[in-house]
């Protein structure tokens, strides 16, 4: 189930931290993007809207967005305002362009046109990134540091799986110069300081832009769940900066010691995985390290009938996906473990709980663990 | 909750029959010597006694390390006697393992007819080299909370008195197989770290030498009341002071531990470290600050032993504002009672050591939305449609192999994540 | 194996490979392989006999011991997802112990009475109890003479039988002893009891793995004339118990102490799937391979053939057998001549299910340490032969490996081209991680084994999407360190077993070892 273009752009936009996020569209639009982000940083809202109604949409919203950039603009004490524009305005041709330029503001304005039906979220979240990317300026190079790309805010763990990757690499001698996108204003203009970028499954138009413009070399590595996902992800970013570094020396095998009776026989459990770049790698943890069945991989982009579908017809024990894949664990009485976006009822506040890297191997494995032994299932007779 | 508690509010156990909360000295004894490192425990009792406890142990976080044998007891032992029995199980004990200390529980049939336990260990001595100690653990002869203070007593008759130590504590009341042990412990030595104080050793969750060297210690810590005979031991043999703290769930009894454990020191807290650590939580409690208002006011029950239960239901009741119409203590220690006495307010109705019949009767006649406790109060939690947070031991169906803790300034952040986890994942159709 | 199979499962079988169960199949998985049962301990009377009294809807437990025995035992070690949760006791002290604890246990059956209004209470006896001589059939006559109790009241003690599991089967004998045989007909005669006749029960409470499911069976008996009496235990209440002895024939899984007793005293016969005292005299290994087509047809016609109903039987069996095999015939397409590598004993999936599906066993693999401290080495060599003998009946002719290491076991299934190895989830990881598929047999036998023509189909379907799984895998598991020939076990657990198993020998029933404690 994707979000579209409206959505990528939204959640790219709002990952700069200290910026503000202008939705010129109707009030449900802007609802919408605001419920899902603030599951678990709820005074973290940094977004107005031009509230179009129903006479925007009959004479043009060009005159409600020059009212709410004015508005803004004072408001908001902020060096970066990202205007969002959404379907409506880009049905009826709001020039959204000129309106910015008629305009006097006190701060960075990049605007662009994300309506919903013109792409996919992930769309909207490349495209956002190269709008924004234009606020990049060159910088000296800081050795063996790397921009991580292809975060949002709303992520769910993002703030703990940040930490961990951040703590790995550290570890290893790299250095993260910013994460995008979940990071300040000025982390983001300093992003081409970065020796390498590496994209974790979305943000490769960004980095093309960065190759070109700062020469900036990127690579592409998975998202590091498990003990050898994780190694892999760790051991080819230091290859590349030519720093010798092997993580396996960190593996620690004494917590899944404790509990390898129960690791046992849950080998071979056949599950489920829906989401978006992240599934891959963590359908990889799931089969490769944990030893479970997979039986129906896809993504957000594939048809959510035929996934559900193919999901009832299989022998799917547990589903890993979103909240949204609620409503058929619940038919199928089976558990649902989150770990994709959106995910609006399941808080994560604690930084130290992850889901990615080494500690995010023990972490996940408890909770997967516990989500089968917990599970609040009917009293058999 | 404003008024004063209500001693008409506090149920002890009525009727004989009773479907117990806690299990018998023999539990008790095993968890505290499970947490010896290369200490092995022989159950010297029926199949059942020992498969019992070990089936305790494997199926929590901790199936790496079962030190816990049977002495092979078997029928026809019941008229002849098994010493000899034992006597080869604890050879076999030593040869295998190799263990710094043999333990000897001594289970109903054997101590009823009168198998000479102690004499068997006596005459062994000469012969193993480790040191061997023997309880008397009668399924009849009590509950478990006092088999872990016997046992822990009887560890003190090995510790030394040596150079004291200043700025490091003994942790008393520490259980290895309690929900999220480790990551506890973890936390605790980080919250003392900050204080510049170390630990010690814990009782028990340490190796039998730095038991026996317990005594350099400047201070024993009894970590909710765990454990105190032990601390008044070795107040009395070796001088040494103690304190009772809270077990530090949450943020006031995570200051009041530190202030504790710092006063014991006479020395001053580092306020620096605790003004950080609650900016830490005031962020990350600001991120779900409107579930927290959602769950304001939200009636739960808990049921647990009294060495947490007191300390989260306070947690519960003055932080997060929820309302603890029950707090069943499920198993005492020895000032349970004494907090009967105190102005306390945070719970409505006290039972302790309850029959688990009344004890569920009571709690759905109160109307609760949450219940935490262990795996056994399962059925009521699936009965009443409510969630269960499982806390207190013991937990079979849950694992915890990380290192994120429930207690102290960390374990609050998580503790309170996953209450309202627990609220907002379930679904209802209406 | 720690965990035994669960058959009081309703399996809805909708869509899917029975899979309307949901997610029970982990959370049962999850406690399956706890090393317990008879490697590392035993459970002990109380809980076969709670799990007798749990699987009786409106019995309750009354334990009559001190509340240790009470607490400990709701684990329930055949099934730790799912504790006991009432387990109420007498909660004996040291006084009790002294002077005895019969007014306690008189008072304790009254109190749970008027608590849990039960139609049956079962007072199980604990040591403390057997040793100081409370004398419970005194005290439960004297206490129902008085007239409070509303409800059947029985006691076990493990002692009135020595089969295994002993709690499981004495509260068994002593619910048809103490209840059946003289509660609403003390003195009853046979001929009394209003007879169902040409009608069977089954018993779908088996352990050990030789699982019963009913549906199809019930089927194809009552196709053939043979009604159903009772199923049991299936949300049994005491009433459906009171209605066993108007059967004729008594249906279990193996051998059982207390339908030897409706024998006795009712005359209703008794037949055993897993055929232990009729092998004694024949030696015929295929008594203990009842699952399969053939298999389950010789059941069935055996049950017949008791009722007098062989002439019906046969034309049931042939027509459904016929359909079966020519579902089979295509189900099993693509596994023909697979070679498949199974642990060797009686339990598990058993040759003629291999033999049915088509495929042939390349290797026995027989590990046979855990039995060696409790059976003889003739009877571990029986039990081998049984595998050999029917593998090479049905035109295999494996490779046996006794007690091999990991290593061993790895040449050797490379060398044969072995495409499968039936392992449980302990150990597949170390055959995943060298590039060798692994079948768990755990789900079918929980889910599917049972007696009828259709679980062979079930089997291939399943064997062959075991050949679609990946290869190659990189198990976290196999990072640990096992010992090299109980595979299932990390050192520390390999210690504990060969301790116990040192300890056992020479307990009742196990083999004896001489000279083993001295002073």
């Amino acid at each position: 189930m994707d979000g579209g273009k409206f959505f990528g752009a939204f959640r790219a936009c709002s990952g700069i931290k200290d910026a503000v996020t202008l939705t010129h569209v109707p009030v449900g639009c802007n609802w919408g993007a605001a419920m899902f982000k603030s599951t678990s940083n709820q005074p973290d809202i940094r977004q107005a809207c031009t509230v179009m109604h129903e006479r925007e949409i009959v004479f043009g919203g060009e005159e409600a967005l020059r009212e709410a950039l004015v508005r803004a603009d004072t408001l908001y004490n902020t060096p970066l305002l990202a205007v969002v524009a959404g379907d409506a305005p880009a049905i009826i041709g709001d020039d959204v362009e000129a309106v910015i330029d008629s305009v006097a503001l006190n701060k960075e304005v990049v605007w662009m046109d994300a309506a919903g039906f013109k792409g996919t979220m992930r769309e909207g979240y490349e495209d956002a990134l190269v709008h924004l990317a234009r606020l990049m300026e060159e910088r000296n190079v800081i050795k063996n540091s790397v921009n991580l790309i292809g975060f949002c805010p709303d992520d769910f763990k993002v703030d703990a799986d940040i930490k961990e990757i951040t703590r790995l690499l550290n570890h290893a001698g790299v250095k993260v110069n910013c994460v995008i996108s979940n990071c300040s204003f000025d982390e983001f203009v300093n992003a081409p300081a970065a020796e390498l970028n590496v994209v974790m499954g979305q943000g490769t138009e960004l980095v093309e832009h960065m190759k070109k413009d700062f020469g900036v070399p990127y690579l592409e590595v998975g998202y590091p769940y498990g003990l050898e996902g994780t190694k892999e992800f760790t051991n080819t970013i230091c290859e590349h900066l030519g720093i010798g570094y092997d993580a396996e020396q960190e593996f620690d095998l004494e917590h899944f010691k404790r509990i390898y009776l129960y690791l046992h026989e849950l080998y071979g459990t056949p599950v489920s995985v829906i989401g978006d770049f992240h599934a891959e790698p963590m359908t990889g943890f799931l089969d490769s390290e944990l030893g479970f069945d997979i039986e129906v991989l896809a993504s957000l982009e594939d048809d959510y009938f035929i996934f559900q579908q193919n999901v009832r017809d299989s022998n799917t024990t547990i589903l890993f996906g979103s909240s949204f894949e609620r409503n058929i664990t619940e038919e199928l009485k089976i558990p649902l473990v989150r770990f994709i976006y959106p995910v609006f009822d399941h808080v994560c506040v604690y930084e130290d709980a992850p889901y990615a890297g080494f500690r995010g191997a023990v972490y996940l494995t408890e909770t997967i663990l516990n989500a089968v032994m917990g599970f609040e299932t009917k009293e058999i007779k | 909750m404003n008024e004063i508690f209500d001693p008409e509010e506090l149920k002890i156990r009525d009727g004989l029959v009773y479907d117990p909360t806690q299990d018998c000295k023999l539990v008790g004894a095993a968890r505290a010597l499970s947490g010896v490192k290369a200490a092995v425990t022989i159950v010297h009792g029926r199949p059942g006694c020992h498969c019992g406890i070990l089936l305790l142990r494997a199926l929590g976080s901790n199936q790496n390390d079962i030190r816990i044998v049977s002495s092979g007891f078997r029928a026809q032992d019941m008229v002849y006697g098994a010493e000899g029995r034992l006597a080869g199980t604890i050879r076999l004990c030593y040869n295998n393992f190799k263990p710094s200390l043999i333990a000897a529980l001594n289970c109903s049939a054997p101590v009823i007819m009168g198998d000479d336990v102690e004499g068997v260990v006596h005459a062994m001595k000469e012969e193993i080299p480790a040191e061997i100690i023997t309880l008397s653990t009668g399924g009849y002869e009590g509950p478990a909370w006092i088999g872990y203070e016997e046992a822990l007593a009887e560890l003190t008759r090995y510790m030394v008195l040596g150079e004291t130590e200043s700025g490091k504590v003994n942790l008393i009341g520490f259980k290895q197989d309690d929900v999220k042990a480790y990551a506890d412990l973890l936390e605790i030595e980080r919250m003392l770290s900050s204080q510049g104080i170390n630990i010690n050793s814990v009782l028990t969750n340490s190796s039998f030498e730095e038991l026996k060297n317990a005594p350099k210690a400047s201070l024993n810590v009894v970590l909710g009341g765990d454990g105190l005979e032990s601390a008044k031991i070795m107040h009395e043999k070796f001088g040494m002071p103690y304190v009772i703290t809270p077990y530090p769930f949450g943020l006031d009894n995570s200051i009041e531990f530190l202030e504790s454990v710092t006063k014991g020191l006479s020395r001053e807290v580092n306020e620096e470290f605790i003004a950080a650590e609650k900016d830490r939580i005031k962020e990350r409690i600001e991120r779900i600050f409107l579930f927290l208002q959602g769950i304001y006011d939200m009636s739960v029950a808990v049921v647990g032993d009294g060495g947490r239960a007191y300390d989260l239901a306070k947690f519960l009741s003055d932080e997060l504002c929820l309302n603890v119409k029950v707090l069943a203590i499920t198993s005492r220690n020895h000032i349970s009672l004494d907090k009967t006495k105190t102005n306390d307010d945070y719970f409505e109705t006290l039972l302790i050591e309850p029959d688990r019949f009344e004890m569920n009767k009571v709690i759905k006649s109160k109307g609760v939305e949450m219940i935490f406790g262990s795996s056994m109060e399962k059925k009521l939690a699936w009965e009443l449609g409510v969630p269960l947070f499982r806390i207190f031991y013991p937990v079979i169906d849950e694992v915890s192999i990380s290192d994120v803790p429930y207690a102290g300034f960390t374990g609050t952040t998580h503790l309170t994540e996953r209450i309202i986890n627990s609220v907002i994942n379930n679904y209802i159709e209406v | 194996m720690m965990y035994e199979q669960e058959q009081k499962l309703e399996i809805e079988t909708t869509k899917g490979n029975g899979r309307a169960v949901g997610f029970l199949r982990p959370l049962i998985s999850a406690y399956s392989t706890l090393p317990l049962h008879g490697m590392t301990a035993i459970p002990g009377k109380i809980s076969g006999a709670l799990m007798v009294v749990d699987s009786i809807e409106d019995a309750v437990p009354l334990i009559h011991g001190p509340v240790g025995c009470a607490f400990q035992r709701k684990i329930n070690p055949f099934r730790p997802y799912l504790p006991f949760y009432e387990t109420p006791c007498t909660d004996m002290n040291d006084v009790d112990v002294v002077y005895g604890g019969e007014d306690k246990l008189s008072l304790g059956i009254k109190e749970t009475y008027e608590k849990y209004h039960p139609n049956l209470i079962v007072v199980i006896t604990t040591c403390p109890s057997d040793l100081i001589g409370d004398d419970f059939k005194a005290v439960i006559e004297e206490t129902k003479a008085k007239g409070d109790i509303g409800c059947d009241v029985v006691y076990t003690t493990g002692d009135f039988v020595k089969s295994k599991p002993v709690g499981y089967q004495d509260a068994l004998y002593a619910i048809t002893d103490q209840m059946l045989c003289n509660g609403k007909g003390i003195g009853m005669e046979k001929g009394e009891i209003e007879r169902n006749e040409g009608s069977v029960n089954i018993i779908t409470f088996p352990i050990h793995g030789a699982g019963l499911k009913t549906a199809e069976m019930a089927s194809v008996l009552s196709e053939i004339g043979i009604e159903i009496n009772k199923i049991c235990f299936d949300h049994t209440t005491v009433k459906d118990l009171y209605d066993l002895p108007k059967a004729d024939l008594t249906i279990t899984d193996y051998p059982m102490v207390w339908a030897k007793l409706m024998k006795e005293r009712f005359g209703v016969d008794h037949y055993e799937i897993l055929a232990f005292d009729r092998f004694k005299e024949t030696r015929d290994p295929e008594l203990f391979s009842p699952y399969g087509i053939e298999g389950s047809a010789r059941v069935l016609m055996e049950i017949a053939q008791r009722l007098g109903k062989e002439g019906e039987a046969e034309e049931v069996i042939e027509r459904r057998k016929k359909v079966a095999t020519e579902r089979l015939s295509k189900a099993k397409v693509g596994l023909d001549g697979k070679k498949v590598a199974i642990m060797g004993g009686i339990h598990g999936i058993g040759m003629t299910l291999l033999r049915d599906v088509g495929m042939m066993a390349s290797i026995i693999i027989y590990k046979t340490q855990v039995l060696e401290s409790r059976l003889t080495s003739e009877a571990i060599n029986e039990m081998l032969d049984i595998n050999v003998k029917l593998a090479r009946k049905y035109g295999s002719d494996p490779e046996v490996l006794v007690n091999p290491t990991i290593e061993e076991e790895i040449k050797a299934i490379k060398e044969t081209g072995t495409d499968l190895v039936i392992s449980m989830g302990a150990t597949a990881h170390k055959y995943n991680k060298e590039g060798i598929r692994t079948f768990n047999p755990m789900d079918f036998m929980l889910l599917h084994q049972r007696i009828g023509f259709e679980c062979p189909i079930e089997l291939a379907i399943l064997l062959k999407e075991a050949l679609k799984k990946p290869q190659r895998r990189n198990p976290l598991l196999s990072m640990l360190k096992y010992d090299p020939y109980r595979t299932n076990l990390i050192p520390e657990w390999a210690a504990l077993a060969d301790m116990f198993g040192t300890i056992r020998q020479g307990a009742v029933g196990d083999k004896v070892v001489a000279g083993m404690y001295g002073m």
